[in-house]
């Protein structure tokens, strides 16, 4: 029985290793290809400078700024609610991934206020080649930024319904995820709002 | 008075209180890193808004989001404990990426 025991153990350490591997494994892929969608970007720049800084002039930089700060906020929140797993207080971490979450629904909030008024404005995503990048990199990263607020939502249900070993591994994947999301915003922010 | 506590007694526990919980709050790395990278964006967005970006405000966002990056992928992330030493390499590789393309951005724009 003892023999069988270790088994389990073995094995489901194995399964915590392996969701974890895949996690960074993902995370690497994904960073990998915002680096060519940044070189990209970049090389197209260099080839119609004036236009880029000319369309770059008519992004709210205020809204980008807000938004800097709601994803560090809740990236942090994030963070504080693993911790408090860790230190086996359930409640404070539901508390905190609420938290998160509602800086998540303000990020997706304004994201999609900054889209309305481009739109009004006349600005599209066939516009010119920097509203092309400009659309593209923020929406990948829009629809990041969805996918990690259904993962927390999870994580906050695995954590509402059972406080168990099982919770800890699924939090610190979906926090390695939710975090990536704010280190790719933190490139996108300043590449696209304000370098010029 | 009634209960043996003067007011000044009470605004003294206040005090200490407020110092330990701000004790504590600076003690986890978390904490500190979430300051920090609040005060680095609001640093950059000052930078931008307020004062004319020239070489040095240009230069000044791309160390300050470089350090952004950095303490995410350390503080938040913790890459330097969770993942295998092979990523934490990939993640050193992409910020230095990432700066190199900065800088690249920037040395086109002055005609280095």
């Amino acid at each position: 029985m003892k023999k069988n025991y270790e088994d389990v153990v073995i094995n489901e350490h194995l399964s915590t290793d392996s969701k974890s591997s895949g996690v960074w494994i993902f995370v690497s892929i994904d960073m990998a290809i915002f680096l060519l969608f940044f070189i990209v970007f970049l090389s197209e720049r260099n080839n119609n400078v004036s236009l880029f800084i000319s369309s770059q002039e008519h992004l709210n930089i205020t809204i980008g700024f807000i938004n800097t700060v709601f994803l560090i906020t809740s990236s942090w929140l994030v963070a504080s609610a693993i911790q408090s797993i860790r230190r086996n207080a359930p409640h404070k971490s539901i508390l905190l991934l609420n938290l998160a979450l509602l800086f998540g629904f303000l990020f997706v909030f304004f994201k999609l206020y900054e889209y309305t008024e481009k739109f009004n404005a006349g600005i599209s995503i066939i516009g010119n080649y920097f509203y092309l990048f400009y659309f593209l990199l923020t929406f990948i990263h829009f629809a990041h930024v969805i996918g990690g607020i259904v993962a927390l939502f999870i994580v906050r249900r695995n954590l509402v319904t059972s406080f168990d070993e099982k919770v800890l591994p699924v939090a610190e994947v979906v926090g390695v995820y939710w975090h990536m999301v704010d280190l790719l915003w933190i490139v996108l922010f300043p590449l696209l709002y304000l370098l010029r | 008075m009634a209960y043996g506590r003067s007011s000044m007694d009470c605004s003294i526990s206040i005090v200490i209180f407020v110092k330990v919980m701000v004790m504590k709050f600076y003690k986890n790395i978390v904490n500190v890193a979430w300051i920090t990278l609040i005060t680095i964006t609001f640093l950059a967005w000052l930078i931008v808004e307020e004062m004319n970006l020239g070489l040095w405000g240009t230069f000044a966002i791309i160390i300050l989001s470089a350090l952004k990056v950095n303490i995410v992928s350390r503080v938040f992330m913790e890459v330097k404990t969770a993942a295998l030493p092979a990523y934490a390499i990939f993640f050193k590789a992409w910020i230095f990426a990432v700066v190199i393309i900065f800088f690249s951005f920037f040395a086109y724009q002055r005609g280095l």
